[in-house]
């Protein structure tokens, strides 16, 4: 009886889990994100819903997403309609050691207010130094990157204070420039300031739900006169509610879950081999939760390509969620052809770890749906070339990631296990598939620059390091066929040469784009990234010494 | 290895296509091709894109180990002869590589690549290019020009320090020589007094106002008479030619006569146009305008002026930066900025020594009739931008962000503009290309793509591995 109950029951419990992934908390939004959240407003080159603007000023200014419990949105608009109470709040987070030094502000606090970054007596010579740093186009290095930041922390605070940046209103001007809330004609001010009185009132009083309700109303009739008023020039609000839906849900947060839980079974099975039993229960809730989180993640990805309308490859937080998800791509496929399930296991480690990684570093990583520069909006090649060169660093790092594991095994001594030629196997399939894709990536990047920029090749380094990269792989391919890597040389080849794909997907823009020579390292994670390549050559120079003093023996 | 000696006799063509074929080799050149290049980069990263281009890109040794790539892609094919179908993948990889290295060479030496800057409302002919040129004129009357010597130079890779016979004209008057050059150097430019005649009249003027509170130069440049400087709406003459002032709402003329060295004749043209005031003003005076409460001081006044510019040496590039080279004229020493000159006067000529980019004429005239800024809305972010020209055949043409121009064998591409200092577009500049080699690149590329999927994927169709056949022929 409990035997056929079984796999009911694990239906079920398929099931809730399913649901727990995907279910959204109402309770999560406050009344104020779920009413004037989804107003539209005019920032940064786009229609954007009101939340995301707040979410992206409130976390430019105090790197938080909230602040004392309350929401982005809730504490943005209180900056306009009550400006005074900020002046003194310590909001402004300033992190630069140096450029502390000079202000002569405290060292050890972490947050200043308006009042006394404005009237601090150093500040004016600081931004002048800045504007003469910008007149002779000299690059900036960390320190002017902190003070180019501490004064745009202070001018959007100072627009949004004076409430020239909320651009609300649509205006019937030819340059498509919005009308913020100063420039306002009647009806749009009745409108816009009983929107005011309500939010002050829900904030105040402690009947909360009626305040809420009257809030919500009046957001409505808002939405009601614009969309009669200046209808045409509305962002439909179906893309208005799918990018406040997006903030809320989080899809690659709920991915990473869904593939740690899955890296867990998988390890698991690794560990437990022997009791088949248990392996076929993990494997069928690895798999599980592997689809669940292939599943929200193509879900993220829908989103953003619906709300920007193009694919999600334009900067460095967009390709740090591509590329794991070509791992998974491509690890599903080599599990059902190679019948192995390390590639699993592979794919969700690196799913584990580019997506935390996007999710924990908003100031490195941008996540916020940015426009394009000119010369890479609507174009064709530029979108075919960029998502075949990034895939095959998918495959690269699976081949890296199942290096690790194939040198695990050299470390423990057993070299001549059949799972090292399983992994050996799929570490070259990896490579073949990785090195075609970065051929014909390269290839179509060449395509690309001339049909946009008239020559084929011109030793731009972004496109150079992708060239090094590939000249690293096919020098291991090569070696492969004298001989000179086998087993351990494919390993540990395919960890060494991944050094050089992090160079041209990171290290670029990174290193070699803040300068190499007068800053050193700091910015943008360089030290963790270094770190984390250095610590995979001391792991190969110690795998190699275990494999060297096994095989004398 | 050692069985092949027996093959082939030493020395012999079969036995020097072994040596290139080993894939050995291969690898060394793979690992010295990507190691290069990244040299490459990083000098790119420490300097610029021009003297990676020079110093590695376009290096010697980079060339040496592209013609070993080559020789080794040619001997690795013959050693396979005769070829079997499972080679296929093999030759079509590896005769893609040596079509797009050829390709590369023929747009190395025959190809164009430069920028063409256009005025709206204007035309050009002329590309700028990278290269650079020193040329020395001399004119009796001012006005025409003949060329002495004319030379292509590359001061990075040959500095006149370093080379055992830095460049010398010599002319019936003396020598000029090139004594020194810094590759990257920050200029200060200042109006000095010149003691030659031919030079042109400066004045210096200090403007005060409520709202302004500036200095400002009115120059005129050589061979001019009138120079005309807008400042909001008023407008400043400096002229030599009384008749050449046209009547205008406030304005202010200064006839400048150069014989008198202390004084400046000067009008001053109210709202209605009428002159509202006129005498003479000395440096040190000032002159009250009568209107938007403008007092125009007169700092300095230089009868004969010249422009001279300091150069202050980098080892690196650091943000806006030119070339410039020190040469010398019967002792006197003087440093030319990259598209500058400088002037030598003799009694009855000037010698003018330029130098400046390359530049390399089109063939054709280009007029650039309009110039547009797209920008992404409520921002001033360029979402994109696009060049209305015409041809000398009469012919309109739109030129926008990758959507090229091609005309007799060029192709124009939009790649930037410059703005004046009120953020309005001026100036056009259109990236433009001739590429011979083309064709064999892309040939190229498709077989070498074809290669690789057939290489990977396809393999199984015939037999089974060349790539463990290869393995035993390189043991054997």
């Amino acid at each position: 009886m409990m035997e056929k109950l079984k796999p009911f029951i694990k239906f079920i419990v398929m099931v809730f889990l399913a649901l727990g992934f995907t279910h959204l908390s109402k309770k999560n939004q406050s009344v104020t994100e779920r009413s004037m959240g989804s107003i539209q407003i005019q920032n940064g080159g786009r229609l954007k819903p009101y939340e995301t603007f707040a979410k992206e000023s409130l976390s430019y200014i105090t790197g938080k997403s909230k602040w004392n419990e309350k929401s982005a949105t809730e504490i943005v608009t209180t900056w306009f309609m009550a400006p005074e109470i900020w002046e003194k709040q310590k909001i402004f987070k300033v992190d630069h050691h140096e450029l502390k030094n000079n202000l002569k502000i405290p060292l050890t606090q972490k947050y200043y207010s308006a009042s006394e970054l404005i009237q601090n007596p150093e500040i004016e010579n600081m931004f002048k130094e800045l504007d003469s740093q910008q007149a002779r186009n000299i690059k900036f290095g960390p320190y002017f990157q902190a003070v180019s930041k501490l004064r745009g922390q202070l001018e959007l605070f100072r627009w949004i204070q004076n409430g020239e940046l909320i651009r609300v209103v649509p205006s019937e001007t030819k340059d498509g420039s919005w009308i913020s809330i100063n420039g306002m004609e009647p009806p749009f001010t009745q409108k816009f300031g009983s929107i005011a009185k309500t939010f002050i009132k829900s904030i105040s009083e402690k009947s909360e739900i009626e305040a809420a309700g009257s809030l919500e109303a009046s957001v409505m009739e808002w939405k009601e006169l614009l969309l009669k008023e200046r209808g045409e020039s509305l962002e439909s609000e179906r893309k208005i509610s799918s990018e406040v839906f997006l903030n809320q849900f989080h899809p690659f947060r709920r991915a990473w879950v869904a593939y740690l839980l899955a890296s867990l079974c998988l390890i698991m099975m690794w560990i437990f081999s022997k009791s088949e039993k248990l392996v076929n229960n993990l494997k069928q809730f690895s798999w599980f939760f592997i689809i669940v989180g292939f599943g929200l993640h193509i879900f993220g990805f829908a989103l953003r390509c619906y709300i920007t309308g193009r694919p999600p490859v334009s900067n460095m937080y967009e390709t740090v969620l591509w590329v794991p998800f070509g791992a998974v791509f491509f690890a599903l496929i080599f599990a059902k052809v190679l019948k192995t399930h390390f590639v699993l296991l592979a794919s969700t480690l690196i799913c584990v770890l580019c997506l935390v990684l996007s999710d924990l570093a908003p100031t490195i990583l941008d996540p916020s749906l940015g426009t394009l520069e000119p010369v890479l909006r609507s174009n064709f090649w530029l979108l075919i070339h960029v998502l075949t060169i990034t895939i095959s660093y998918s495959a690269f790092f699976l081949s890296f990631v199942l290096g690790d594991i194939s040198l695990g095994y050299f470390i423990a001594g057993k070299s001549k296990s059949k799972d090292v030629k399983e992994l050996t196997k799929s570490i070259y399939r990896s490579l073949q598939v990785g090195v075609v894709l970065l051929t014909a990536g390269t290839i179509l990047g060449g395509v690309w620059a001339d049909y946009s920029w008239g020559r084929f090749w011109g030793w731009d380094p972004k496109e150079t390091w992708a060239f090094i990269a590939l000249m690293g792989y096919l020098a291991l391919l090569h070696a492969r066929l004298t001989g000179w890597a086998k087993d351990f040389g494919m390993a540990a080849g395919s960890i060494v040469a991944f050094s050089l794909v992090i160079m041209a997907w990171y290290g670029v823009n990174f290193v070699l784009g803040a300068g190499l020579h007068s800053y050193g390292f700091g910015a943008g994670g360089v030290e963790y990234v270094a770190g984390f390549v250095a610590i995979h050559f001391v792991y190969v120079a110690i795998a190699y010494a275990f494999y060297k003093k096994k095989s004398l023996k | 290895m050692a069985g092949k000696k027996s093959k082939y006799p030493p020395g012999s063509f079969r036995w020097f296509v072994k040596r290139f074929a080993s894939l050995k080799l291969a690898v060394f050149v793979l690992l010295s091709l990507g190691l290069i290049s990244a040299v490459g980069t990083i000098y790119e990263s420490l300097y610029d894109a021009q003297y990676a281009k020079t110093m590695v890109y376009h290096s010697f040794l980079m060339f040496f180990i592209l013609i070993l790539l080559t020789v080794s892609l040619i001997s690795v094919m013959i050693d396979r002869w005769p070829w079997k179908i499972h080679h296929t993948s093999f030759l079509l990889a590896h005769i893609g590589i040596i079509l797009v290295l050829i390709g590369g060479l023929q747009t190395y030496k025959s190809g164009v690549d430069g920028s063409l800057a256009i005025e709206i409302g204007g035309e050009s002919r002329y590309l700028m290019m990278p290269g650079q040129e020193l040329a020395l004129y001399s004119s009796q009357n001012g006005s025409s020009y003949r060329t002495l010597y004319f030379e292509s130079v590359d001061f990075l890779k040959n500095h006149p320090l370093k080379v055992k016979e830095p460049i010398e004209f010599s002319t019936p008057d003396g020598e000029f020589k090139v004594l020194d050059y810094y590759h990257y150097a920050w200029w200060n430019q200042e109006i000095r007094e010149s003691k030659a005649k031919q030079d042109p009249p400066a004045v210096r003027l200090f403007l005060k106002s409520s709202r302004v509170e500036q200095t400002q130069w009115l120059r005129l440049k050589d061979g001019q008479k009138t120079q005309i400087q807008p400042l909001g709406p008023a407008t400043f003459y400096l002229t030599k030619d009384k008749k050449r002032v046209k009547k205008g709402p406030f304005q202010l003329v200064f006839y400048v006569d150069q014989t008198v060295p202390d004084q400046i004749e000067y009008e001053v043209y109210d709202k209605e146009s009428k002159i509202s005031k006129k005498g003479f003003v000395k440096p040190g005076e000032s002159i009250v305008t009568g209107w938007m409460d403008l007092a125009v001081r007169v700092v300095d006044y230089i009868p004969h002026s010249t422009e001279w510019y300091e150069y202050e040496k980098l080892e690196r590039p650091k943000g806006d930066t030119t070339s410039t080279v020190k040469i010398s004229y019967k002792g006197e020493e003087r440093w030319v900025g990259l598209n500058q000159s400088v002037k030598f006067y003799e009694k009855d000529k000037v010698y003018v020594l330029a130098y400046t980019n390359k530049r390399h004429d089109i063939g054709f005239p280009m007029e650039l009739l309009e110039f547009e800024v797209g920008r992404y809305p409520g921002s001033l972010k360029a979402a994109t931008y696009s060049s209305r020209v015409q041809l000398p055949d009469g012919s309109k043409h739109v030129i926008a962000m990758n959507e090229p121009l091609k005309h007799k064998g060029l192709t124009f591409y939009q790649s930037s503009f410059q703005e004046d200092d009120s953020g309005k577009p001026v100036v056009s500049i259109l990236s433009v290309n001739k590429d011979p080699g083309r064709f064999l690149k892309y040939a190229g590329c498709i077989l070498v793509v074809l290669g690789c999927l057939m290489l990977f994927y396809f393999k199984r169709f015939y037999t089974w591995g060349s790539s463990s056949k290869t393995k035993k022929e390189k043991k054997a």
